[in-house]
């Protein structure tokens, strides 16, 4: 139970189909330490597709900090959203923890893509985020996360004290497509086993929903991997709903490209086109 | 000599419910050991154990928390929440062998009962399978069947994780060099492990379920994609 009063950042996020065809910023609230400030437009493969990068002035995350984060998107809006560097959650007393809520809805054939910069859960770190999606049976979502196993160059690896990061995602009747849950305490079960990590260091996962006929053939497009420094797995949600693939590697680099590498697949199976690639300086 | 014939009872229904013969076909799965072995993840006996602890504790963290839930949930009569444990344990299985062996083994372990113990529980739990109300998973219905047989919960605890472990080192013996005595020896080695997931794990809710162990991950779906077919997972 956390006793410190910390950092209280908000954002909210509104996009809507202009007469034209582009997406637009609709709604947006923020609140400090968290910015966004304005969408960009420079995806030439989807030049009409909103981005965003969702900035944090106010340091790493503390104990006692809560973040809320709402995004919805209209009948057929298109946004990317990721953030401005990577989510460092700084060390921590005991019993003290940090909180991020997310929210995110897409109305029937609204198309997102969620590629954060990794988070960095430092020694002592305890943080918990949850997200609750709900998406149209039209719309399509690829929501990605790494998590590197501390700061490198601190020589930490897995020295925080709990991780919990869970999605949830509903259809509009109610029914759940999926739940994925990430529960990690390392004084309880060491990352490092071999049914985890096995000696790797980073890892990253991709959910991705859409309609049916695409996650089918995207899920024969996709392969697994094994090799001494990257696991990649796929597997197929039920009814071909979704498709969820995990990625551990040695590097938040080497993550970071194979999570979008699939995702530029992914969305070739879904818009037609692929991702351009990322920028150098990120 | 003791006349507790409710503990001999419960002992004899645990031994039913953990016997490899038990009619359900775990006999047909290896829990993602023919694909690890077929990569190359698992070649030794050491790896083995490795892999049976990564499913022990995968187990732990999914199954046997939707198992207790149900179990307690029977016990009281609060069948709502037996369903709500086995579609929130379905909605954590992301691989699709993985979804397929936990139903097909829970269907028939559900039919088994009400021919073997029927009861208006048993009974009910198949109806509620067949007209769809509930997935009918493997550890649900090793919660019913519990209750039905009078296991008492540490022993049903108990023959779920054997069951898992039993399951993967029966595989082994058909997918890699190895004997027996190997294998019974891993076994004996993971019962203190067994202790302690249940003291560890044993409170916890289906809010605590988590389902994240890649490389079982990895290799479900290597299995899921690659020729091995020996076995259904």
């Amino acid at each position: 139970m956390t006793t410190t009063r910390g950092k209280y950042g908000v954002i909210e996020l509104g996009f809507q189909l202009d007469s034209t065809g582009r997406t637009t910023l609709r709604h947006l609230h923020r609140r400090v330490p968290m910015v966004v400030q304005q969408a960009l437009y420079f995806d030439e493969q989807l030049p009409d597709m909103a981005t965003v990068y969702m900035l944090s002035s106010g340091g790493p995350v503390v104990q006692g900090d809560r973040y809320r984060v709402e995004v919805e998107l209209g009948k057929g809006a298109m946004a990317h959203i990721s953030t401005g560097a990577a989510t460092v959650v700084a060390s921590m007393e005991p019993g003290e923890e940090a909180h991020l809520r997310q929210t995110i809805t897409l109305d029937e054939e609204a198309y997102l893509e969620w590629l954060p910069l990794p988070l960095i859960p430092s020694r002592e770190a305890s943080y918990k985020a949850t997200t609750e999606i709900l998406i149209a049976p039209s719309a399509s979502l690829l929501f990605g996360e790494v998590v590197a196993c501390g700061r490198k160059h601190h020589n930490e690896y897995f020295d925080f004290r709990q991780l919990h990061l869970s999605q949830m995602v509903c259809h509009p009747s109610g029914r759940v497509v999926t739940r994925q849950s990430l529960h990690i305490t390392p004084t309880v079960r060491r990352p490092e086993q071999w049914a985890l990590m096995g000696g790797l260091s980073h890892f990253g996962s991709l959910l991705i929903v859409a309609p049916p006929p695409k996650i089918q053939s995207l899920y024969e497009a996709l392969h697994p991997t094994l090799s001494h420094d990257l696991r990649v797995s796929v597997a197929l949600l039920a009814e071909s709903c979704g498709a969820v693939v995990g990625v551990v590697g040695d590097s938040s680099e080497r993550v970071l490209t194979t999570l979008r590498t699939i995702a530029s697949v992914a969305r070739q199976e879904i818009k037609g086109v692929g991702m351009p690639r990322e920028f150098a300086w990120r | 000599m003791s006349n507790d014939t409710t503990t001999l009872l419960s002992l004899f229904g645990l031994a039913q419910l953990a016997d490899s013969t038990l009619p359900v076909g775990s006999f047909s799965f290896s829990l993602g050991l023919e694909g690890a072995i077929e990569a190359g993840m698992v070649g030794t006996i050491g790896e083995l154990e490795e892999y049976t602890i990564g499913a022990l504790y995968g187990a732990a963290e999914c199954d046997c928390i939707a198992l207790l839930e149900a179990f307690r949930s029977g016990e009281s009569g609060d069948y709502a929440r037996v369903i709500d444990a086995d579609l929130r344990l379905m909605s954590y299985k992301s691989a699709s062998e993985q979804r397929s062996m936990t139903l097909r083994m829970g269907h028939r372990l559900a039919d088994l009962l009400r021919s073997i113990a029927p009861s208006s529980l048993s009974n009910d739990f198949y109806d509620w399978i067949r007209r769809e109300l509930t997935p009918g998973s493997y550890p649900i219905a090793q919660a019913i069947a519990g209750l039905t047989l009078g296991v008492e919960e540490r022993g049903l605890y108990a023959a779920h994780l054997y069951g898992v472990a039993q399951t993967i080192l029966s595989a082994s013996l058909r997918l890699m060099r190895i004997t027996h005595f190997d294998t019974q020896r891993i076994l004996r080695k993971l019962a203190p492990l067994c202790e302690r997931l249940y003291n560890h794990y044993g409170e916890l809710t289906l809010e605590d379920m988590t389902s994240w162990s890649p490389s079982l991950s990895l290799a479900a779906s290597l299995h899921e994609k690659g020729s091995g077919r020996l076995f259904m997972n």
